[in-house]
């Protein structure tokens, strides 16, 4: 009995050296919750940052992949075959594999950050702070921060409709992984209607750009009305929509004829957006906050270009005033800018002068030489024909498929060796930001929604703007004055577009408007037919003639020199302005190349070897073996491969540009497929409410 | 809880009546006379007991009643069990004889210790003589190929490596498959600071039935470690040693100097003739032979020396080890010293392992029924090394081969990149600057360690039936790393060779404690002869914290060395342009707490019949408060046939029990934070506003899944333990199966949902299989004898259900992620095992056959399938001979069409790895002759695939990173399209020459610039291990005690000395990185950047003063 009660009392005392609950409760401070995270403005933008950082990231990928080399301008650098996202580009020549890294992370990417701002709004909505401005129509910190979660929002649902078409859409914050279990695609309309909508509303409570301390590394109001503007004309304009989908009381205009459950149409009410965008983008150009079109070249003689000093104030890691927004790259961490989007290098990884660049971002020749006006201040700024070699000296540019100084004609906007403070440390490392909405991309929607709606002296007075600094004062009569007043309807409009290009080019925003304004058959066409010509001419004659009366030929001429020979005191050259009679014609026309002159102290001077390349034949047509010719290689120019490498390479420059939408589509008037599948991924995890459309694999 | 405790303490000192005692003695001895000092007397049937003295002695104290009928039980390990009747003797005297089973040992279980034919449920054990028996530096790795069900699989040869213990495969995927380790009753996260010779035994519990006890703790085993107490007698000095040299096994061949240029010259030329041409200039070759005076070109490389870089990073190496240990006590208190200092150089540059330990343990008797025991074990150790891969090339070690293989001197052209400039990318595999030996010589990681563990336990025999004790443990640990990288490691070069910065330097530290408390009551049921129950029943707390903090900073000035950097972390480059180029942070850990509750009843009815019941409940502070609670039953019965009266006749027979068992048990192996939504710092964000970079914060990206709950594995377990023919054989069969439910899985959820993944409990798997272990005495003489021992397992593991949202797909991305094709080569299925490797089935090379050839166009025959566009990516040399967007080309890897649509794409991947082995296992000869002993340990896997990632990234074209490197020396005779004639490099596209070229191809034409996936690279990874072979020499005893030593041992022995496998890289033993590339899910069987294990020869001393 008495043992009993021993076990009895064991284990009495065993259950009752139980502890508190609270003892299980545990956390770490390292760990926050949302309630410390929103406390105060200062942890808040916190949040923001982490956003701005994702921000910068998710977007680059298809960036690189299709915006920047996929318009009637813009192109790649290596062979069609070489790389899988030449098919995604080229409207799918094959089927895609619809569980691409870069189409998963991109979808991922936004949806995070648009959760992210989800997560934000909901919480800064409960600040008294918060609803206290709003209550008083005046704008805080609170309420700025507040409309730049809104800004994340509409800019990251942009993003996926652009690319993907019709996708769940979610206003309020997922916190449980159930909240999508019955998620559907939500009509692009309606997310239209409601990330606009919900801009105009939060909109006069934020900061102009220059107000409360806000740069163009933030979003700003002046930001948020240019991209309703420019979400409107997205809206508004043409897109590739499902037979298989239900639109609502949508009706459309369609264009071409139905192909794989798909049709190219826009909305029959479009106009409605092009007054919305009007509206907003009037509302910038009327009220810019601190930023405007750069007009007037403040660096004084010799460069005389304002239209190369926007992409000069990148260069100087300094904001350009011209800049909507841009995203805030840092020096030592990361840039593509030049690496991918810029003068290519044929540097190092490290310790080079400038250090590699791969050239991601390349130009057609056919609208390099054939649609630049000669006397068009943006052409050299705008494409380059010589690369950095690596060790301080220009290296043409060579047709052949492949990266670095191979590749053919490439970005010229942003360089190393143009940098007020190049970074040799290491490749891709420049931190030259991404400017993602520029005033003069403003301006042109602006004369486009302008001529859309009827309004076509507006829309000429705006066009003005931009055409207008492209152009020296000498041409401003014929070149803009007379080109602008003889232009109306659709001739209007297709100027409007070409001044896009001309102006806009390198940027990656071309293949998006050609898209939107129902333009890329014909557009794919054209280049084609063009680039073949091209083609054609060079195997033909050696050469080729542009309407415009430029030649490309097989073979030019360079010579590597010294500049201080030629009594030049700079190895970067500016805007040429010399006579072509000149002994420094050679060297500085084309304009806007040439090396650094900051790498003295590495042991490149100018006035050490042959760093400079003098170019003759670009645009002229020099029969080889022609006493030019030879005159040219007795004063110690080299022949040198040029068209021939086009020649050589007939297919990248003629055939395989957009493969998957061959000359028979065209005629056909098949939609041109160009949005982006979902993933098994997507597919799988909706229950059977999600399903890909335009002839992707489910 | 205070007032718990001490209400706890009042019943101890107040509830207790003592009874008038009286005193037995007596004396215990071996056959032979010698007193065996250390045995243990007890009364049968209570706690009441003590241990003899050095002189064989004892003294036991006990009540009168206790003393009534008593029979006292006598114990020795290796001598065979006796009792004897007391009567009304008080003094006893007895002789033991030698055991020739190991019925009698005594097996550690949780909470206590039963003797092996007790048993009810399934451990295998192993005594510290066969861990000391093997010369490594980690003794769980000495385990390897000697428990049945217990896989051990060491990372690789790198010194410090990571030892894993599989027991029965592991019912994970996300979460940790380690067996919970308890070394003397303290749960520990690993063994390896442990040295081998201060190990008593290792248990290792397998099934419910011994593991349940440890709740939600056990699911995977566990290991249990009893290090060496102290024996009563005179002070014993022991003291054990060895050197090791230590030598490679095996380097991979690569190109001579001819190939090597000539590989490259073509593969450069393929890629543009400014590769070529710069190629050409460095070597004095082709067009630039003339320039540089090569009148030879490049034949004069024929007769050139090649280095492979391999050997100049990986070499001999030399170890050392010693343990001395002083033991000594009396009846009343026992005591041992133990110190050991261990010193493992790495055979690569750079790397080491170096682990000093000290330990105490004490038991003190305070009275008859008060016991008092501590112990203390510190140990500091320090790792170096760094084998963290790059994708597309592995570790700095496992891609040194890449390397120029010809010495500068022997260089004739150019190799300045100044003016070569387009060598400039490729500095890391031309300059002698970046040679890899530079390299490791230029980045230490060094990261220490230092624990202390102590352990305090007062044991309290409340009457004869009834004992209490209470243990309270507390451990201690602070780690630290300091890594440096310097300037060649960081490229803080200029252009004429000399540091711009000295290098980089972070040091991080982080420690924590861990406290554990248990209490427990065991209970000897007073019963009659025929019936003995025991039960136990206790109350456990844990709890534990953690915090770190870490700095770095960047570009130290010219001239710092490592220390100066670290002894002034602020002298980092202060860089006016604003870019940050220090930063630190600190972590507070998130507390682990569990509380739980545990009772064991064990029955027998004549000894025959057994029954082992025991439940524990858990409270674990990482779940969610309506989830905290797991409760685990488990019940085992045995049955002893060997005493029931049938039997008795059968006389071959000497002991046969059948083992039954069945129950749950738990894994809590998960972080705390994934039940609720929690923010944390991401530091500064590459984003910055006027170039300042900004402070940020994040959600975590896995979704917050409150309803998270434990993994619960049920095992069963069949068992048959036999002795046979006079004790000679021996053996185990167990038969099991495990399934564990409610799966913990890392499941990935749509990303619309803004996050990427949640934990939740889906899924189940489940391993069923065999151990069969047998252990002979062939012969038994007094000068002579022999045995042997083997252990086979077969297990088979299997995924049985996966959530419908999980299509198990992940990758390793060894090949770079986004470029790797197939991205995701490792898949779970169901119905198939955890790690499956799928790609592409390679079937050989596009031959010319496969082409009509037109005008210096080869166009792919119809019928014969291409390649779709993205899969190999550009093969560089081949775009301008053949159609646009057609992909095969002579010599192209080829791969076969599975579903046969004309196309190898996508849809043609299938698994093409099996990485789970039919079965492992081991065996062992021990021989003695007189002085001499030998033995020899194997172990080998059978059935399983290695996933030869190392091979497949040497063989593909990978552009900018491939090019100018050294390649494999089967690379020489692979596939050509260019030929070298006269002196000059020369593509070859008429489809007879092409075909007389490549006549004896062994390879396809290795050009394609991505990486592939496939057959080509999975092997099998089938070995037989002769793992150690150790044969010693005792002096004679009489000889050595003359000079005052107690024994004296001298060994030598070889570790890894013979590996049978038909892998063909460095070892088919590989467990490197399970999750390479942040992989979600295991990926068993990679080999991509291995360090690679040493032979070691290795001369021991064993002294005992």
């Amino acid at each position: 009995m008495k043992k009993l009660l021993y076990i009895l009392m064991g284990a009495l005392i065993i259950t009752g050296i139980s502890c508190k609950k609270e003892f299980l409760d545990v956390e770490s401070p390292s760990a926050v919750d949302e309630d410390f995270v929103f406390s105060s403005t200062g942890e808040s933008f916190k949040v923001l940052s982490g956003m701005y950082e994702l921000w910068r990231g998710v977007n680059n990928n298809l960036f690189y992949a299709l915006d920047i080399p996929g318009s009637d301008a813009e192109t790649h650098p290596e062979a069609f075959a070489a790389q899988v996202r030449h098919v995604w580009e080229s409207l799918y020549p094959s089927e895609p594999n619809i569980d691409e890294t870069n189409f998963t992370s991109a979808w991922a990417g936004w949806y995070q950050i648009a959760n992210r701002a989800n997560i934000v709004m909901e919480a800064l909505a409960q600040k008294t702070e918060y609803t206290n401005a709003i209550a008083a129509g005046t704008t805080n910190d609170w309420t700025q921060m507040y409309g730049e979660a809104a800004v994340f929002r509409a800019y990251s649902y942009f993003q996926l409709v652009r690319y993907f078409g019709d996708v769940p859409y979610f206003t309020t914050t997922i916190r449980t992984a159930s909240q999508t279990d019955s998620a559907k695609l939500t009509s692009r309309d309606q997310i239209y209607d409601g990330e606009i909508n919900n801009l105009i509303k939060v909109l006069p409570n934020m900061y102009r750009l220059g107000q409360g301390g806000i740069t163009a590394e933030r979003f700003s109001r002046t930001f948020a009305e240019g991209l309703i503007g420019k979400m409107a004309l997205f809206a508004g304009g043409y897109s590739l929509r499902r037979t298989d989908f239900d639109y609502g009381a949508a009706t459309f205009t369609q264009m071409g004829i139905e192909k794989w459950n798909a049709k190219y149409v826009r909305l029959t009410n479009y106009k409605d957006y092009y007054q919305i965008a009007k509206t907003y983008l009037q509302a910038v150009v009327d009220n810019p906050g601190s930023a405007y079109l750069i007009t007037t070249d403040t660096r004084g003689a010799g460069y005389d270009n304002p239209f190369q000093l926007n992409f000069q104030y990148n260069m100087n890691l300094e904001v350009s005033p011209e800049s909507l927004y841009e995203i805030g790259e840092t020096q030592g961490q990361f840039s593509e800018r030049p690496y991918a989007f810029g003068r290519p290098s044929g540097g190092g990884s490290s310790n080079a002068y400038p250090c590699k660049s791969y050239g991601q971002s390349r130009i057609y020749p056919a609208f390099y030489y054939g649609e630049y006006d000669p006397r068009d201040k943006r052409r050299d700024v705008t494409v380059g024909v010589s690369a950095n070699s690596g060790s301080c000296s220009e290296k043409l540019v060579d047709f052949t498929p492949g990266s670095r100084n191979l590749g053919g004609l490439f970005n010229n906007k942003w360089d190393d060796s143009r940098m007020m403070n190049p970074y040799t440390a290491s490749q891709r490392q420049s931190g030259i930001n991404w400017p993602q909405m520029r005033m003069s991309d403003v301006i042109l929607m602006l004369a486009e929604a302008d001529a859309e709606l009827g309004d076509e002296g507006a829309a000429k007075t705006e066009l003005t703007k931009v055409r207008s600094r492209a152009f020296s004062q000498l041409d401003q009569a014929t070149k803009v004055t007379a080109y602008i007043g003889a232009l109306s309807g659709d001739a209007l409009k297709d100027a409007i577009y070409e001044e896009r290009k001309l102006e806009l080019a390198g940027e990656g925003l071309l293949r998006y408007d050609l898209i939107r304004e129902g333009r890329l058959p014909a557009a794919i066409k054209s280049i084609r037919d063009r680039e073949t010509a091209m083609v054609n001419g060079l195997m033909t004659n050696g050469y080729y003639t542009f309407d415009n009366g430029n030649q490309i030929s097989n073979y030019i001429w360079v010579k590597a020199v010294n500049v201080a020979d030629y009594g030049m005191t700079k190895m970067l050259t500016n805007e040429c302005e010399v006579d072509t009679t000149d002994a420094t014609y050679p060297i500085r026309f084309p304009g806007w190349r040439g090396n650094c002159d900051l790498w003295t102290s590495s042991g490149f001077t100018d006035a050490s070897g042959n760093r400079n390349l003098a170019i003759k034949g670009l645009f002229r047509y020099i029969a080889p073996g022609s006493a030019e010719a030879i005159a040219l290689e007795a004063a110690g120019y080299v022949k040198t491969a040029w068209g021939i490498n086009i020649v050589n390479n007939a297919s990248q420059y003629s055939s395989d540009i957009f493969k998957g939408y061959p000359d028979a589509y065209y005629t056909a008037g098949v939609p041109p497929r160009y949005l982006l599948p979902l993933s098994t991924e997507t597919i799988s995890q909706s229950n059977g409410l999600i399903t890909n459309g335009y002839g992707f694999e489910q | 809880m205070k007032k718990n405790l001490l209400f706890w303490l009042m019943l101890m000192l107040t509830s207790v009546t003592w009874a008038q005692n009286q005193v037995i003695k007596g004396h215990v001895s071996s056959e032979s006379g010698v007193p065996l000092s250390g045995a243990s007397v007890k009364l049968q049937g209570t706690n009441i007991g003590t241990q003899t003295d050095s002189s064989g002695g004892f003294t036991l104290e006990a009540s009168v009643a206790n003393l009534k009928d008593a029979v006292l039980v006598f114990n020795y390990t290796g001598y065979v069990e006796q009792t004897q009747v007391l009567g009304t003797a008080r003094t006893v005297n007895i002789t033991l004889h030698p055991s020739e089973n190991n019925l009698n040992d005594i097996v550690v279980i949780g909470y206590g210790t039963v003797k092996r034919k007790d048993l009810t449920g399934s451990v295998a054990s192993v005594s510290g003589k066969d861990i000391a028996a093997v010369p490594v530096a980690n003794a769980a790795q000495a385990l390897q190929g000697k428990l049945p069900g217990v896989s051990v699989t060491s990372q690789d040869g790198r010194p410090g490596a990571d030892i894993s213990i599989r027991v029965r495969g592991g019912g994970s995927i996300s979460q940790s498959n380690e067996p919970l380790y308890i070394v003397d009753g303290f749960p520990v996260s690993s063994i390896s600071d442990i040295p081998g010779d201060q190990i008593q035994s290792v248990d290792v519990l397998k099934d419910a039935a011994s593991t349940a006890i440890y709740g939600s703790r056990g699911a995977n085993g566990v290991v249990i470690v009893t290090t060496k107490s102290g024996q009563a007698g005179k002070v014993k000095i022991d003291y054990d040693g060895y050197i090791q040299f230590n030598q490679p096994v095996k380097y991979l061949g690569t190109l001579g100097a001819y190939d090597y240029i000539a590989y490259n010259w073509a593969y450069a030329s393929a890629i543009s003739s400014a590769y070529a041409k710069a190629w050409e200039s460095l070597w004095a070759i082709g067009d630039s032979a003339a320039v540089y005076g090569n009148t030879q070109g490049i034949d004069h490389y024929k007769s050139v020396a090649a280095t492979n870089f391999s050997k100049a990073t990986y070499g001999n190496s030399f170890s050392h080890n010693h343990n001395l240990s002083i033991s000594g006590g009396t009846a009343n208190t026992k005591y041992i010293l133990s110190g050991s200092y261990l010193d493992n150089d790495g055979m690569k540059v750079n790397s080491w392992y170096k682990r000093a330990n000290a330990s105490f343990k004490l038991n003190q008797k305070v009275s008859n029924r008060l016991n008092l025991s501590f112990n203390s074990r510190f140990t500091s150790d320090q790792t170096a090394g760094n084998e963290s891969t790059t994708s597309g090339k592995g570790s700095i070690l496992s891609s040194a081969y890449q390397f120029r293989p010809i010495a500068t001197e022997d260089v004739l052209g150019t190799l300045n990149d100044q003016i070569n400039t387009q060598l400039g990318l490729y500095d890391q595999v031309l300059q002698d600057a970046y040679n890899p030996y530079n390299l490791m010589k230029d980045y230490l990681p060094v990261s220490y360690s230092r624990t202390l563990f102590s352990n305090a336990s007062i044991t309290w025999n409340v009457t004869k039936d009834l004992t209490a004790r209470s243990e309270l443990g507390y451990n201690l640990y602070w780690n630290k790393a300091k890594t440096w990288s310097g300037a060649i490691y960081n490229n803080y070069i200029d252009a004429n060779g000399d540091e711009t910065y000295a290098g980089n330097a972070a040091i991080s530290t982080s420690e924590g404690w861990g406290l554990r408390w248990v209490n427990t009551l065991s209970y000897q049921v007073p019963m009659n002869d025929k019936h003995n129950m025991n039960i136990v029943v206790g109350q456990e707390v844990n709890n534990s914290g953690s915090e770190g903090t870490s700095m770095y900073g960047y570009k130290y000035p010219a001239g710092f060395t490592a220390d100066r950097a670290f002894a002034q972390m602020d002298q980092y480059y202060h860089d006016p342009n604003g870019t940050v180029n220090y930063g630190f942070s600190s972590s507070t850990g998130t507390p682990n707490r569990l509380t739980s509750y545990f009772g064991r009843v064990n029955y027998s009815y004549l000894e025959r019949y057994l029954i082992t019941g025991t439940f524990r409940a858990d409270q674990s502070s990482r779940f969610a408060p309506t989830h905290r609670s797991g409760y685990f039953p488990a019940a085992a019965v045995a049955w002893r046939m060997d005493k029931e009266s049938f039997m008795q006749n059968i006389h071959w027979v000497n002991n046969l029990k059948l083992r039954l068992s069945y129950g749950a048990v738990g894994n809590d192996g998960i972080s705390a934070n994934l039940w609720k939504t929690q923010w944390s710092s991401d530091g500064l964000t590459k984003y910055s506003i006027d170039e300042q970079q900004l402070s940020a914060y994040s959600p975590a990206s896995t979704i917050a899944n409150p309803n998270l709950k434990w993994e619960t594995t049920i095992t069963k377990n069949l068992g048959l333990d036999f002795t046979l023919f006079n004790n000679r054989l021996s053996g185990t069969i167990d038969v099991y199966k495990n399934k564990t439910k409610n799966l913990l899985l890392l499941t990935s959820i749509s990303a619309i949902s803004g996050f990427t993944s949640t934990y939740d409990n889906v899924g189940s798997t489940s391993n069923k299989g065999i151990e069969v272990s047998f252990s002979g005495d062939l012969v038994r003489n007094k000068e002579f004898s022999l045995s042997a021992a083997i252990n086979v397992n077969i297990n088979k593991s299997r995924v049985d259900a996966l959530a419908p949202n999980v299509n198990g797909l992940y990758t390793t991305a060894w090949g770079s992620g986004n470029v790797m094709q197939p991205t995701y080569d490792y898949i779970l299925e169901v119905g198939k095992p955890v790690g499956q490797v799928r790609g592409f089935t390679y079937a050989g090379w596009y031959t010319v056959d496969d082409f009509t050839y037109d005008n210096g166009i080869y166009t792919l025959k119809s019928g014969v399938p291409d390649i779709a566009t993205g899969i190999i990516g550009d093969v560089h040399g081949t775009d301008a001979n053949k159609p646009s967007g057609q992909v095969a080309y002579p010599g192209v890897i080829k791969f076969k069409d599975v579903n046969g649509d004309g196309v190898v794409d996508g849809n043609d991947v299938g698994i093409i790895g099996h990485m789970t082995p039919k079965h492992t296992g081991g065996f062992s000869l021990n021989s003695t002759y007189k002085g001499f002993d030998l033995a020899l340990n194997f172990n080998w896997s059978y059935g399983n695939d290695v996933y030869n990632a190392n091979y497949l990234a040497g063989t593909y074209g990978a552009k900018e990173d491939g090019l100018y490197r050294n390649r494999y020396s089967s690379l020489a005779s692979a596939y050509k399209i260019y030929d070298i004639q006269n002196g000059q490099l020369t593509f070859v596209t008429d489809p007879s020459a092409l075909q007389a070229l490549n006549a004896d191809a062994t390879m396809f034409l290795p050009y394609h610039e991505t990486p592939v996936v496939s057959s080509f690279g999975i092997e099998d990874g089938s070995y037989l291990r002769l793992n150690t072979v150790t044969l010693g020499y005792s002096l004679p005893e009489n000889l050595v005690k003359q000079i005052g030593i107690g024994r004296l041992r001298v060994y030598a022995s070889v570790y890894n000395a013979l590996t049978i496998t038909g892998y063909s890289g460095l070892d088919p033993e590989v467990n490197t990185n399970t999750s390479q590339g942040g992989a979600q899910y295991p990926t068993v069987g990679l080999d991509f950047g291995s360090y690679p294990r040493a032979r070691s020869y290795t001369f021991g001393l064993n002294v005992e003063f």
